[in-house]
Order: C-alpha cells, then sequence, then structure tokens
C-alpha cells in the first residue's frame, strides 16, 4: 500500500500555545482515515498545515510522497478539500459555484462540464442547480460545500467536520457520499467530534487530545487497547454494600459504580458478563429493573487514555 | 414599547451624521447671507479682470471709467485665466496690447481684447465702444488726450435717475441663513426620519415578529398605541431638535409671526416626513435597500423641490413635476415667509399651501395603512 | 480565465454595490442635471431684456431712442423689446414684471425698475450712454462743432475686439459632473475591498478554500483585480454614455484619451479599496467605514458638493489639488475636455500612475506584514 500522507514531528504553536505537538501520522491510499479529537485539540490546525495553509514551526509534511508546499501546486490539484464552514460563493448558483471550483483545479472545460455535471449528480442536487446558496437549506448547502471540494475528482479527500450542525438525515446521506467516494477510489481523511460517525465510516483511526496523538489504529485495535471490553448498566433501586461488594468481586468486572438506582458495571472483555451480574443480583435477592449492556466505544477509549469525556467537550 | 424605541437607537449613529451634515450646511450658509437691500438702485457689479500692457492715460482712463462700477482686478494670474472665467471668478477680461493708445489715436481697429463666457455681459462691450466714441468725439472738438480724457469722466458723471419699485430681501441667492434652516429642513427630516423610523417599521411589521408579537398577551390595539408612540416621541424629537438648534442660532431672522408660520408649515411637513418613513420602512426591504431609497427619497425630492438650488433656476419641466412632491409646496411657504416681505397679503395663500401639505399626508398614511392591512392578510 | 469571468459575475451580482457604484451615481447625475442644468443658462444667459418707454411727449427724440434701442443687437438677437405706452400703463407692466424696467422719457429722464438686478444695470447704462451722448451733443451744438462731434459718433471703428473663451464647454456646472465621474470611480474601491476579503485565509472560509487550490497566487490576485477594474470601467462607460446621450450634459470635447484615462480612474479607484483592505485588515467594517468617509471627503475637496471648490483649494491651498485623488480625476477631465490643454492633463494623469504605485507598494507591504503576523498569532478557530 501506498502512503499518501505522511506526517512527521509536526509542531505548531500559537504563541505560547502548542496547538500541534510533535504530531506523526501517516495515511495510507484507499483509506477513511479519521481525525477524532475534541474542539480544539488540534485538527483543523492539522489539516490546515497539511493544506499549507498556515505554515508550522517544525517537522515534515509529505503528500504523494512530494514535500508539501503553498506553491506545490501539482500536489495541490489531486487534493480535494471539503472544509469544516460552508465555503461558497453568494453571488454564484449552485452550478455556477461548483463550476468555478471545479475550474480552479480543471481546465479544460468541456471535460470541467462533465464532472461539474457528475458532481450535482453525486450530492444529489439537479433540481436546485440554478438557486443561490441563500436559497438552499442548511443540509443542501452542506451538500454543495461538498460537491464544491469533489467535482475535480481528486485523489485525497479532506473532510473537516462535514457534518456539524446538520440534519440526521442529511448526516446520514453526506457519510453514505464519503463511503461512496471512497470505494471509487479516493482517500479520504475524516475529522469530526462525533465518535459514532467516526466509528461508522473509519477504517482506520488517529485520537488527538491537546495537540497530542493520543492513539491510532482501527476501531478494533482501540477498542482493544483498553481494559474495558463490556459496561453493564443495571437499574437497582435499593442496594446493600455488601451486595456492591460482591459485585466488584466478581471475576471480570473492574469497576462498579452505584449512583441514583443505577449500578454501572464496567468489565474486561468476556462472554457471560451480564448473566454472570444478573445471577449475582438475583442470587443476593436484590430486585432490578432495567438492563444494558454495551459495547465499548471510542468515548470510552478517549475516557480510559485521557481521562475524561470526549463528548464534555462537544458541547 | 421600549422594543420600539431601542429599535430606533440603533438608528441613532448613522442619523446623527445627518444632524452633522446638516450643522455643516447651516454653517456653510451663515456665510452666504444676503444682506439687507435698500430701497435705492444699486449696479450689479461684475469682476473684471485687466490685463494692461498699454499703461496709458486712455487705457487707464477706461479703467476708471469701468470701475466706477464694477470691481477691477489688475493682479492676477494670467496663466490661469481660462479657469477664472470658467468658474465665474472674473466675469469679463480685457487685454490692452501695449501701443493701443498710439493706435487709437491714429484711428487703427484693435488693440485691445475682451473676454468672458458669459452672454448678459454683452452690454460691458456696448459701454466700451461707447466711451471710444466720447474720447473720439472729445478729440474731435480738439482736446488733447488728457484732457479728452478727463472731460469723458467728468460727462459720464451725468446719470440717469433710478426709482426701485419693490425691494425683495435679497433675491435668489442672497436669502437669510433663517431661510436655509427652514428650508433644508425639507431635506433633513425625510433623511432623518427615514433613517431611524424606517428600520423601527421593518422591524415590528417583519410577518414573524408581526405573527409573534399577535401570540403574546398584547392585544393589536396596544401594540398599535405603542408604535404609534414610539414614532410619535422620535419624530418630535428630532423636530424639536431641529427647531431649538435653529432658533438658538438664528432667532434674530424671524419675526413672531414668522417664526410661528414657519412652525406650523414644518410641522405640517414633519407629518409627511414620518408618513414617506413609515410607508418606505413597511415597503423596502433590508437596511441597505432602505439605505439607497433613503438616499434617492429625500435627495431626489430636495432637488426636485428647489431645495438645494432654488425652484427659479430649475427647468420647467422640474418645477411642474415636483408640484407633485409635498416638499414643493413647503417650499413655497418657506419662500413666501422670506422673499415676500409683507406676509399678511399672502396669509390666504400660506393656508391653502398647508392645506396641501396636510393633504399629501393624509393621503400618505392612507396608503401606509393599506399597506399595513395587505401585510397582515397575507 | 474562469476565475476572472466568475470574479466579474459575482462583484456584478453584488446588489449593496451595484447600487452604490452605479445606481446611485446615475441617480445622483440626474439629480445633478435637474438642479443645474438651467443656473448657468439663467445667471449667464442671454435674454432679450423686456423695458417700457413712455413716450407722451411725442418729440423727435424719443422716437429716435426707441429706435436706439430697438437697434441694438447681441449675437444677432435684440437687447430690448420695446414696449411704448403711457406712464401710467408701464408702472402697470412693471409691477406686473411684465418689463424689467420703464424709461421714463422727458425733461428728466427717469428709469423705474422693479428690483435691483443685472438687466436693471442694462437699461440703466444704456440709457445713461443716451443722456451723456446728449450732453455731449449739446455742448458740441453750443461750441458749433456739431459737425466734428457727429462724425466722430459716426465713425464705425470697432476698437474692441473679441478674443474666444478657449475653453469647449462654456457650463462651469459640468464640474459637478466631473466630480461625480470621480466618485463613481473612486467608489470602485469597494470593489477592491471586496476582493482582499478573500486575500487572507483568516478573513473569511472562501479565502481559505481558494488557497487549498492549486492556484498562483500572483495570478489569482491580478485576475481579481482585472475583474473589478473591468466592472469599474463599464461603469465609467455607462455614465459617460448617460452624460452625453440621456442628459446631454456639455461635457466638452470627448476624445480617445478620455477613455484611456477612464481605465487609469478605474484601476486607481480599485486600488484604493485593496489600499485599505491590506492596511486594516482586521475589522472589515471599519475599513468599510474609514473608506467611505476618505472618500466622501476627497468627494468633497474635489467639488462634488462645492463646484469651485478646486478653484478655491487652488488659490489657498494649490498643494491639495496636486494630491487629492477626487481632485486629479476631476481636474484631468478638465483639462482634456475643457480646456483641451495635454500637458496639464498628462500631469494630472501621472500624478494618478504614482498614486497607483505608491498604493500598490503599501498595500503589498501591509499584506505581507499581516499574513507573517498571522502565521504567528494564527486564526481564532
Amino acid at each position: 500500500m501506498n502512503t499518501v500522507v505522511k506526517i512527521e514531528n509536526l509542531v505548531k504553536r500559537y504563541k505560547e500555545l502548542v496547538a500541534v505537538d510533535h504530531m506523526n501520522l501517516s495515511i495510507e491510499q484507499g483509506e477513511i482515515f479519521g481525525l477524532l479529537g475534541p474542539n480544539g485539540s488540534g485538527k483543523s490546525t492539522i489539516i490546515n498545515c497539511l493544506l499549507s495553509l498556515t505554515n508550522y514551526d517544525k517537522g515534515e509534511i509529505t503528500v504523494f510522497g512530494e514535500k508539501m508546499r503553498a506553491d506545490n501546486y501539482s500536489v495541490k490539484g489531486r487534493i480535494g478539500v471539503v472544509l469544516q464552514n460552508v465555503a461558497v460563493f453568494d453571488e454564484l448558483t449552485v452550478y455556477e459555484n461548483i463550476d468555478y471550483f471545479c475550474g480552479l483545479y480543471v481546465k479544460d472545460k468541456a471535460k470541467r462540464k462533465e464532472l461539474v455535471q457528475e458532481a450535482i449528480a453525486f450530492v444529489g442536487l439537479e433540481e436546485f442547480v440554478k438557486f443561490y446558496p441563500k436559497k438552499l437549506s442548511g443540509g443542501l448547502l452542506r451538500r454543495l460545500n461538498i460537491a464544491c471540494g469533489i467535482a475535480h475528482k481528486p485523489e485525497l479527500i479532506i473532510f473537516d467536520e462535514p457534518t456539524v450542525a446538520v440534519d440526521p438525515q442529511s448526516r446520514n446521506k453526506i457519510l453514505e457520499g464519503i463511503q461512496e467516494l471512497n470505494r471509487q477510489g479516493a482517500t479520504i481523511i475524516y475529522t469530526s467530534h462525533y465518535m459514532e460517525e467516526v466509528e461508522q465510516i473509519c477504517s482506520r483511526i488517529a485520537i488527538i487530545d491537546k495537540g497530542q496523538l493520543v492513539a491510532t489504529g482501527t476501531k478494533e485495535e482501540l477498542k482493544s487497547m483498553i481494559q474495558t471490553g463490556e459496561t453493564i448498566r443495571v437499574e437497582v433501586p435499593e442496594m446493600t454494600s455488601e451486595v456492591l461488594f460482591g459485585l466488584e468481586k466478581l471475576s471480570h468486572v473492574l469497576s462498579v459504580e452505584y449512583n441514583d438506582g443505577l449500578a454501572t458495571i464496567k468489565c474486561s472483555g468476556g462472554r457471560h458478563n451480564v448473566l454472570h451480574v444478573l445471577e449475582f443480583l438475583n442470587n443476593t435477592e436484590t430486585s432490578f429493573g432495567r438492563v444494558f449492556a454495551e459495547q465499548p466505544t471510542l468515548n470510552d477509549v478517549f475516557l480510559e487514555i485521557t481521562g475524561k469525556e470526549l463528548r464534555d467537550e462537544v458541547q | 414599547m421600549k422594543a420600539v424605541l431601542k429599535v430606533a437607537k440603533k438608528a441613532l449613529p448613522s442619523a446623527s451624521i445627518y444632524f452633522g451634515i446638516f450643522c455643516a450646511i447651516m454653517f456653510v450658509f451663515t456665510f452666504f447671507a444676503g444682506k439687507d437691500q435698500e430701497k435705492n438702485f444699486q449696479a450689479t457689479e461684475l469682476t473684471i479682470y485687466v490685463d494692461d500692457a498699454d499703461d496709458s492715460v486712455l487705457s487707464r482712463t477706461l479703467i476708471e471709467y469701468l470701475g466706477s462700477e464694477n470691481k477691477i482686478t489688475t493682479e492676477f494670474d494670467k496663466e490661469m485665466v481660462s479657469e477664472y472665467l470658467f468658474n465665474g471668478y472674473t466675469d469679463y477680461v480685457l487685454y490692452f496690447e501695449e501701443g493701443f493708445e498710439a493706435g487709437f489715436f491714429a484711428g487703427k481697429e484693435g488693440g485691445i481684447e475682451r473676454q468672458s463666457i458669459r452672454a448678459n455681459v454683452a452690454f460691458v462691450d456696448q459701454k466700451i465702444e461707447m466711451f471710444f466714441r466720447y474720447v473720439r468725439a472729445e478729440l474731435a472738438l480738439g482736446k488733447n488726450m488728457e484732457d479728452a480724457c478727463g472731460a469723458v469722466l467728468k460727462n459720464c458723471e451725468k446719470q440717469a435717475k433710478v426709482g426701485v419699485v419693490s425691494v425683495s430681501k435679497g433675491g435668489i441667492m442672497g436669502m437669510v441663513p433663517g431661510y436655509y434652516l427652514l428650508s433644508y429642513l425639507a431635506y433633513i427630516l425625510p433623511a432623518v426620519l427615514i433613517m431611524i423610523l424606517g428600520p423601527m417599521m421593518h422591524a415590528f411589521y417583519k410577518k414573524d415578529v408581526k405573527m409573534r408579537t399577535d401570540c403574546g398577551m398584547v392585544s393589536v390595539r396596544k401594540q398599535n398605541l405603542a408604535v404609534v408612540a414610539g414614532v410619535a416621541i422620535v419624530a418630535s424629537v428630532v423636530w424639536a431638535l431641529l427647531m431649538v438648534l435653529g432658533a438658538l442660532v438664528y432667532h434674530k431672522d424671524f419675526t413672531v409671526g414668522t417664526f410661528l408660520c414657519g412652525m406650523l408649515n414644518s410641522l405640517l411637513f414633519l407629518l409627511v416626513s414620518i408618513g414617506i418613513a413609515v410607508l418606505s420602512g413597511v415597503l423596502v426591504k433590508g437596511v441597505d435597500a432602505l439605505n439607497g431609497a433613503n438616499n434617492l427619497i429625500s435627495m431626489g425630492m430636495a432637488f426636485t423641490c428647489g431645495v438645494f438650488v432654488p425652484a427659479d433656476f430649475l427647468p420647467e419641466g422640474v418645477n411642474k413635476f415636483a408640484e407633485f412632491l409635498p416638499a414643493s409646496w413647503y417650499m413655497k411657504n418657506v419662500r413666501m415667509l422670506f422673499e415676500e416681505g409683507e406676509m399678511v397679503d399672502n396669509m390666504r395663500k400660506f393656508f391653502e399651501n398647508c392645506g396641501v401639505i396636510a393633504i399629501f399626508s393624509v393621503a400618505i398614511f392612507c396608503v401606509f395603512l393599506v399597506v399595513v392591512k395587505r401585510k397582515r392578510v397575507a | 480565465m474562469i476565475y476572472y469571468m466568475y470574479r466579474v459575475k459575482r462583484l456584478l451580482r453584488n446588489k449593496t454595490l451595484f447600487f452604490w457604484t452605479i445606481l446611485f451615481p446615475l441617480g445622483l447625475a440626474t439629480l445633478f442635471k435637474f438642479a443645474f442644468s438651467s443656473i448657468t443658462e439663467k445667471t449667464w444667459g442671454f435674454d432679450t431684456i423686456p423695458v417700457a418707454v413712455t413716450t407722451e411727449s411725442g418729440v423727435a427724440a424719443e422716437a429716435m431712442f426707441v429706435e436706439f434701442l430697438e437697434g441694438m443687437e447681441n449675437d444677432g438677437a435684440a437687447f430690448f423689446s420695446v414696449t411704448e405706452t403711457d406712464k401710467d400703463n408701464a408702472e402697470k407692466l412693471l409691477s406686473e414684471k411684465e418689463v424689467t424696467a420703464v424709461i421714463v422719457l422727458g425733461e428728466e429722464t427717469e428709469v423705474l425698475i422693479y428690483e435691483n438686478g443685472l438687466n436693471a444695470t442694462v437699461v440703466k447704462t444704456v440709457v445713461d450712454n443716451y443722456l451723456q451722448s446728449r450732453d455731449i451733443f449739446m455742448e458740441a451744438a453750443m461750441t458749433g462743432r456739431l459737425a466734428e462731434v457727429t462724425e466722430s459718433f459716426a465713425d464705425e471703428t470697432e476698437t474692441l475686439a473679441v478674443r474666444e473663451f478657449e475653453g469647449a464647454s462654456k457650463d462651469p456646472m459640468i464640474q459637478y459632473f466631473q466630480a461625480l465621474v470621480a466618485m463613481a470611480s473612486l467608489y470602485g474601491a469597494m470593489y477592491g475591498l471586496l476582493n482582499t476579503g478573500e486575500m487572507n485565509q483568516n478573513q473569511t472560509v472562501v479565502a481559505a478554500r481558494r488557497l487549498a487550490a492549486p492556484m498562483k497566487k500572483l495570478p489569482t490576485v491580478l485576475a481579481d483585480v482585472a475583474a473589478a477594474c473591468t466592472i469599474q470601467y463599464l461603469q465609467f462607460l455607462l455614465i459617460l454614455a448617460y452624460y452625453l446621450l440621456v442628459l446631454k450634459v456639455d461635457f466638452g470635447r470627448v476624445n480617445g484619451w478620455l477613455f484611456v484615462a477612464g481605465a487609469l480612474y478605474s484601476l486607481f479607484g480599485v486600488l484604493i479599496g485593496y489600499f485599505f483592505g491590506c492596511v486594516l485588515q482586521k475589522e472589515k467594517g471599519i475599513a468599510d467605514s474609514v473608506m467611505t468617509g476618505c472618500i466622501m471627503f476627497s468627494c468633497f475637496l474635489g467639488g462634488l458638493m462645492v463646484g469651485n471648490m478646486r478653484m478655491i483649494l487652488e488659490t489657498s491651498a494649490p498643494i491639495v489639488n496636486r494630491i487629492n485623488p477626487a481632485t486629479l480625476i476631476a481636474e484631468s477631465m478638465h483639462a482634456l475636455c475643457v480646456i483641451g490643454d495635454m500637458g496639464w492633463f498628462a500631469r494630472c494623469m501621472i500624478s494618478i500612475v504614482l498614486w497607483c504605485i505608491l498604493l500598490i507598494i503599501v498595500s503589498v507591504v501591509a499584506l505581507g506584514y499581516h499574513q507573517r503576523k498571522i502565521g504567528r498569532e494564527g486564526k481564532k478557530a
């Protein structure tokens, strides 16, 4: 497999703040590579450095085997960008916007026309080609934003939080679209703070916090890095300390918390954890209500490694 | 109510610019203040630039002859003559060639040239040719040049007696500053009110806001009252501010009578301006567009109705068109107050004009109500 | 190319700018036309003056005087239109403003005027001349040298020659229209300012998005400038056409150089926008108001509000006229179209070119400074 992007020892400082701290990443061809981290963790800065939109203090970025510089136009031409905020011109129609951005990459008129039509079809904006962006709903606008970024068929597409403030329906469409692009051969870099999305579509994930790389790997690899294999939540109206103590003693159980009638039991990977817990509660004649069992999420990974919730930062 | 005024407050910075311009204009025009004319004839003084390369008895005498009724300047930048003429710095330029007197004595033509771009100063040509006839006549009587010139000057002291029938307060360009105060009101009132009331109306009658307030506890009646009160407060503050400002600076230009009439006139025009402001507020979408409309309405009306440039100077067609605009009737009254001197004779006409302004305001408010009603139904 | 085309399209579709740079100058021009078109005609133009002459006594001299008045001509038009009538009727005509003056002939010739003014002065001057000539003749008759005097009066030698005014236009009001072209040209700065909003990634998202594309910076900036200039130049042509074809303003000699100059004015305006955009990068709003303020002040000095401002400054502070952008534009048009002084025109053009160079240098320096700063401090996410 070819390495498409290689980031070595990247350091970017904003005055005292170290936004990116000795970052090393390598992204292979054909991947959907997720950059996951809370807001302000440095995802966008990495993207900006990668695109040479900002200069950086240290390190080296190689894209398609070439050193990335602001004037490396041959490399820039192979990259597509969908930025976090919608970057389209209000004065141009949907068609003109796509044509404009495609035109920044593709000079040939006939070919461009074809590409633009394909992009419009891809995001499903056929009915809106003559609309001005102001008349589009939020979801449609995002789709236009994406069409502008991908129309020239780039080999590497960078999505920087493309689903912020998008309704669930549009979000799914966008995610499907990204996967489709990937199937068509594009390498994708996808940044988000929504772990569900990253989990859903990314083949490999880098978790980032405070400018530092926390962990990389497939989601399975990441989840196996942490001890928690399963989290069981049981509604228990009343629980004695003996029972609590007994639960903790069960094999595979890592920790037990009891708050407001809800017991949260973290277990290491095992087959019948739920059964064991319920059996114990039954044996100790503790009455219980509903039971939930969850496989570990990336949030758990993030939580265990950094000691804080990924979600908290979202709000 | 509070909300209504809050929206108005937002427009204050831009409105204060208009106040600034207004004050500046008034300040400038105090310089143009006309002198009160006496009931005597006064020759209209022309500015004549003279380039006297001959410097002879004859040339000097001609200069003196012209100088008795005109302003003569001999020191000027000769390179700039075209500019002076073009900009009205001088009305008439005389060039004496060297040897002019000798040539004249020998009966040659020329030797002196005149230059002007004004067509109506041709009488000066006549006057100069006449002067030369006098000199020739005196020479023919056997006098030498010096005596002839002296005799001509003496002869020219003989002048016709002139009686003046009417005294205007200074004609079109020579009004007292108080006139400018009242006339510029015709520009500034609509401009400032559109600026403040426009966004207010716009905000209040926006469909969503309207629907939401309608859902609220406040009855439609009370809402409308709040708007009316807001408009009234804003408008009266603006008007009072302008009047106080004017009264402080220009009190000496008014008598009690003209002041009261001026107040009545401007109050009626205030109503029209409010009407225009609220109407444009509900009709024009967006602050940018409102800004543009404001310029077009207030400036357009001011130009066509003789606020900036006196109506006498405007083409006939424009004056006819202006009769369909309220400001022209307002201006008619303002001119009457200052131009005609005696107000009493024209009181009837004055109140008729006031009536026309009042009808304008009623008509505009009717249109406003219809528009608002339609918006509500839609 | 596509880049340039779309930039033109976008700038044209900006409604606010469209209003301020095109509709507003055209509207103002229309108002100027209404307001100023007849001022010159009414204050400087020549009109036959209606006068009444009372000829009650029926003396031959009176008939001669009337004949003399009626014979006076100015460029083929009669000086006076004379009504011969009795005194009562003459006064009635005067009070109704039907005539400018009443000339009461008699032992003591008297002139009655309604109000003071140029026409009254003209009538009085003519009557003065009549009286003065009469005295000379009377004196000559007394000394018995009437023949010589009559002969010298009959001498048709035209001593006074006319030197034509060299300007191609005799209407000073066109200075308002020149200043208006200057204003419209300088308003091109709005397009320039809009363009600078997309030069640095910290200003708009679209700017960042654009920078990610494989486009060289210099050509894109040049395409932007060219697009703004194109619109600006079209607008210049539109205003000029509106002046000449619709309003029929007496603009003087319009020749090819004016169209060359128009291109330079357009560039000048756009560069001013770039200057403000590059120097005051932080706040778009501030740059906007500062720029508009500066332009309006420049236009004021250039004669937009007071037509002969340029002359006032020329006599009091000529340096202002040498450097004020609006004046340079208005003055170059004046030099070219009205006066026809190519040297003067060239001097104005050179000043504008120097201005442009200065604006470019400062803009580039400021842009570089801000970009380094962004590099150091980063953008606020």
